[in-house]
């Protein structure tokens, strides 16, 4: 009776599985279709036909290129120490659960430390931190050192001094609201065994997933950006931006680049202040050295609840891409010809989306007194392929929260843009 | 280290095991998806030109009409083997435009339409494409008796997504005339009405279409005099604005010829099958009264048989509605299929204009096939009514289905209730005619020549007993043979002549008058009627 149940189980999981399938390439098909017609009428309005074609074959290639991504096996004799980084700054509340769970990880306790920075908190973190501290010493013999600002620095200068001070072969950045899993050292560190590897993205999920919509949309838009993008780059070595909430960095190639990278300026705007990891990953990849990314070694991290602070952090990573992406367009037509053609791609594309989106809402009622479809037609239904790949791959629920972000965050991107390169000089968001 | 080496070595097989796995599956779903992809890029007008009420019309018929089918494939096959026993020596040319959803009182309505051509297939016709027409035009082949061919005028979108579908279904074919200028034009994308030149191309290759010519300029209005009175482009010599005058006839025959030649091209350029027929537009001939130019009729079809090998027009007042080999080389009769016709109706009109066969008996039970060349006729109480009003100058009734008749002898039982006159027609041939005329004088055998326009008296006799055909049923009879033409009166032979005169056609179809003067009403009952071949003995 229990085998039966067990197999019905199966099944039916299987067929949840390939309706989900089904769902996806209908959705890849009509896509298809629409570039069809697209194809067709080419002569009509050449340039955003190509934008349109061009979005597909990006979107789609994505999604072809993760699907050929493999983790590669562990290998059990490989065991580098590791040092944990967290530059924090007033987590009093949380704090000390990050650092029990750094420590808690499944790896021999004599080859990892922790590396807590204070960066000028105002609030009890600091006592927290030293407790904690003196708890995970004395229950499992893990050293923990804690440097102490009075001053706000800003976090590229915590992750500096963490790296100076590390004693470990491999450097782990984790953000002070990120909780680690059991299993992410393991995860990480076997792809170091190849020595012009610099950094391995781990799987982040979004903790507070279930608090509202918001954080809803942001948990699949974290999923697809590491199962399909970051896997696709990763195919490459090619990870774009391997993220502050968990990375692990090999110190030798950090201590190469990180004085440069934290004083560097584009623009006269300092790399650094934007988004640290990116610029970090950047310095990696003009240097030649690989960049990946793990599935397996999963972490969690709190995103924002409210609209005003995603506003910010939106602003924030929108201003890093454009400066980011600039210094990376000098380089990558160096890389494998597949991923330069992705990266030039996604980079031209996304710098000509709200030109494209004011052509469709603006211009195009004006001119015609006509609702743009095609333009709505083609984002619901790349909406709906994020949202279906989520549900298909992880059967979660509110897969459909995902179609709304994914809408949302287009029309956000497509105002921000041109707001954060106005903006790019002001720092005053740049700080944290 | 060999543990190692060997180790690597599994790996690697291993990568390369999922790798090919998953190249494999990519490989099937993208051939899946490019699969999708053709159909949708082969069948997309269809996709385009979707009307939900086309659900309804077309497609639950159909389904309907397949399953039955399925179930009465053995009568259905007994049925065609009885059609193609007997063979035909003429054949109809229906004649369509589009086919719509709301009448239009020109166009014909999907339901309409639906319901003819399951009522042909019903009733055993069967369509010919246009290779076997010329065929039979030639007499290369011989035709069953119910053939048919189905022409589409114009070259609409709902001429051929609302069409095909039953084409398919009953496995018949048609040919559509293409205004060239209208569809094959190098911006195809934006044409909402025409059918493009991509969708030709696709009628073209299909088995199911042949695609013809209906001129490039042909369907415009021109200028064709200074006042700005507008005239058609094949019967009018147009005005020329830039010069102040109208075109010269040389200069209108060139016109016409480059016109005929430019949609051909066009078409054989762009499809790559030869062209060889040609409907006119408008069925416009230059018979028209409003035209300019008396000749361009002449000067039209003469231009048009360089180019083509047949052309198209519409019969609206010629009784004669078929195509016969014998008859029509280049000009091809076609019968509009009017607004409002069901499948009933269109049946009927082919079952009228059938060849009829010998000895014919009518006994005016219902319309066997009389049709009006003017004034108005009726069938009631098992009589024929020959009816004209004070503005028709008489009433004339010209037997469908009887223009191969010869050596005959025609008779009928007649009763003139208003009037004075009555004749019969006999060798009725595309509007030329004998006639025995009885009226109240005397008797008269006269020769009716489209051509010139009269009627030639060939023969008179003064008789005074006509009158008693009034509001009595006299019988009359008309032989047309080889050898005599007569007149006959309750039974005898009242007026005869030699058809070898010159001149004198004995072959052809039968037909009843009646004429007077303006102003006059009259009425003729005629009851009875019997054809038979003359007894030769």
């Amino acid at each position: 009776m229990n085998l039966i149940a067990k197999i019905k189980y199966f099944i039916n999981r299987q067929r949840l599985k390939t309706k989900g399938w089904l769902f996806f390439f209908v959705l890849v098909y009509l896509v298809l279709l629409v570039e069809l017609v697209n194809i067709q009428k080419f002569e009509d309005n050449i340039w955003f036909n190509v934008y349109s074609l061009g979005i597909a074959v990006y979107i789609l290639s994505r999604f072809l290129l993760a699907y050929f991504y493999e983790e590669p096996v562990c290998d059990i004799n490989y065991e580098p120490t590791v040092s944990f980084v967290v530059p924090c700054k007033n987590e009093e509340l949380f704090i000390a659960e990050v650092m029990r769970k750094m420590v808690e990880v499944n790896y021999p306790k004599e080859k990892i430390d922790l590396i807590m920075i204070n960066d000028g908190s105002t609030d009890n973190t600091l006592s927290e931190m030293i407790q904690a501290g003196r708890e995970i010493k004395d229950d499992l013999g893990v050293s923990v050192s804690v440097v102490n600002w009075e001053q706000n620095k800003g976090k590229s200068y915590g992750m500096l001094a963490g790296t100076k001070i590390a004693t470990g072969e491999i450097v782990v950045f984790i953000d002070s609201d990120s909780l680690v899993d059991r299993e992410v050292l393991i995860h990480m560190v076997k792809y170091f065994t190849n020595k012009k590897v610099a950094s391995v993205s781990g799987h982040t999920e979004v903790y507070n997933k279930d608090k509202n919509i918001l954080t809803r949309m942001q948990n699949i838009r974290y999923y697809v950006e590491y199962i399909a993008y970051k896997a696709s780059e990763a195919l490459f070595g090619n990870v774009m931006c391997t993220p502050g909430c968990c990375s692990a960095y090999r110190r030798s190639i950090l201590l190469e680049v990180i004085d440069d990278w934290n004083e560097d300026k584009f623009l006269g705007v300092r790399r650094a202040a934007y988004a640290d990891d990116r610029a970090l990953t950047t310095y990696m990849l003009e240097k030649g050295y690989q960049t990946l990314y793990s599935s397996s070694a999963l972490a969690q991290t709190i995103v924002p609840d409210s609209w005003k602070v995603f506003w910010h952090q939106q602003l924030r990573w929108n201003k890093s891409w454009i400066l980011e992406s600039f210094i990376a367009a000098k380089f990558m037509w160096r890389k494998n010809p597949i991923m330069s053609l992705s990266f030039y791609l996604g980079f031209i594309l996304t710098l000509f989306a709200p030109i494209v989106a004011l052509r469709a809402f603006v211009w195009y009622p004006l001119t015609t007194g006509q609702i743009p479809l095609f333009y709505i037609f083609g984002l619901v239904v790349i909406a709906l392929i994020y949202g279906s790949y989520y549900y298909v791959r992880t059967k979660g629920k509110n897969w459909f929260s995902g179609v709304f972000f994914v809408i949302i965050y287009s029309f956000m991107m497509i105002y921000q843009l041109p707001l954060a390169a106005i903006k790019l000089w002001d720092v005053k968001w740049g700080t944290r | 280290m060999l543990n190692g080496e060997q180790d690597k070595y599994m790996k690697f097989l291993q990568t390369k095991k999922i790798l090919i796995k998953k190249i494999i599956i990519i490989i099937l779903i993208l051939a899946m998806q490019v699969t999708g992809l053709g159909l949708f890029y082969v069948y997309q007008g269809y996709v385009y030109n979707f009307k939900t009420s086309y659900i309804k019309k077309i497609y639950l018929p159909i389904s309907k009409y397949k399953l039955k089918n399925v179930r009465n494939l053995a009568k259905a096959a007994d049925k065609k083997i009885i059609n193609e026993i007997r063979q035909t020596k003429s054949i109809p040319v229906l004649l369509y435009h589009g086919v719509i959803e709301e009448d239009d009182g020109y166009n014909t309505t999907l339901d309409d339409f639906r319901d003819q051509m399951f009522a042909l297939k019903a009733d055993g016709y069967q369509t010919v494409n246009l290779e076997d027409f010329q065929k039979f035009m030639k007499d290369e082949i011989v035709l069953p008796k119910k053939s048919i061919l189905i022409t589409f005028d114009d070259a609409r979108k709902d001429s051929f997504y609302p069409v095909d579908p039953f084409l398919r279904t009953l496995n018949y074919e048609a040919v559509m005339f293409v205004i060239t200028k209208y569809s094959m034009v190098p911006q195809d994308s934006d044409e909402t009405f025409f059918l493009n030149k991509k969708e030709l191309k696709i009628l073209s290759d299909s088995n199911h279409w042949s695609v013809q010519s209906h001129s490039h300029d042909g369907h415009d209005i021109y200028k064709i005099n200074n006042r700005g009175k507008e005239g058609y482009y094949l019967t009018d010599r147009l005005w020329l604005e830039s010069e102040q005058r109208n075109e010269t006839k040389q200069e209108f025959r060139q016109r016409v010829r480059a016109d005929l030649l430019k949609s051909k091209n066009i078409l054989e350029k762009e499809l790559g099958k030869e062209v060889v027929g040609y409907a006119y537009p408008f069925g416009e001939l230059g018979q028209d009264d409003e035209h300019n130019y008396s000749q361009a009729e002449e000067v039209v079809i003469e231009e048009a048989s360089k180019v083509y090998s047949y052309s198209f027009h519409q019969v609206w007042t010629d009784p004669r509605k078929r195509t016969y080999p014998d008859k029509d080389d280049f000009l091809i009769r076609r019968i509009d299929v009017l607004a409002g016709w069901d499948g009933e109706d269109l049946v009927n009109v082919l079952d009228q204009t059938e060849d009829k066969q010998l000895p014919y008996s009518d006994d005016f039970s219902t319309n066997h096939g009389w049709f009006a060349s003017w004034g108005n006729i009726s069938t009631t109480d098992n009589s024929l009514y020959l009816t004209s009003t004070r503005t028709d100058q008489g009433s004339m009734a010209v037997l469908e289905g009887s223009f191969l008749w010869k050596n005959i002898d025609i008779s009928a039982e007649v009763n003139i209730i208003q009037g004075d006159s009555f004749s019969l027609i006999g060798a009725y041939q595309d509007n030329s005619f004998l006639a025995c005329n009885f009226y109240e004088q005397g008797l008269s055998l006269t020769k009716y020549n489209k051509a010139r326009g009269i009627e030639e008296l060939i023969s008179e006799t003064n008789l005074a007993n006509i009158l008693s055909l009034k509001n009595t049923k006299a019988k009359v009879g008309m032989r047309v043979s080889e050898q005599n033409i007569s007149c006959q009166l309750n039974g005898s032979d009242i007026l005869v002549i030699n058809s070898s005169l010159p001149n004198i056609n004995s072959e052809g179809g039968i037909g009843i008058r009646t004429w007077g003067n303006l102003g006059e009403t009259e009425v003729v009952e005629i009851k009875n009627l019997q054809v038979k071949y003359i007894n030769n003995n």
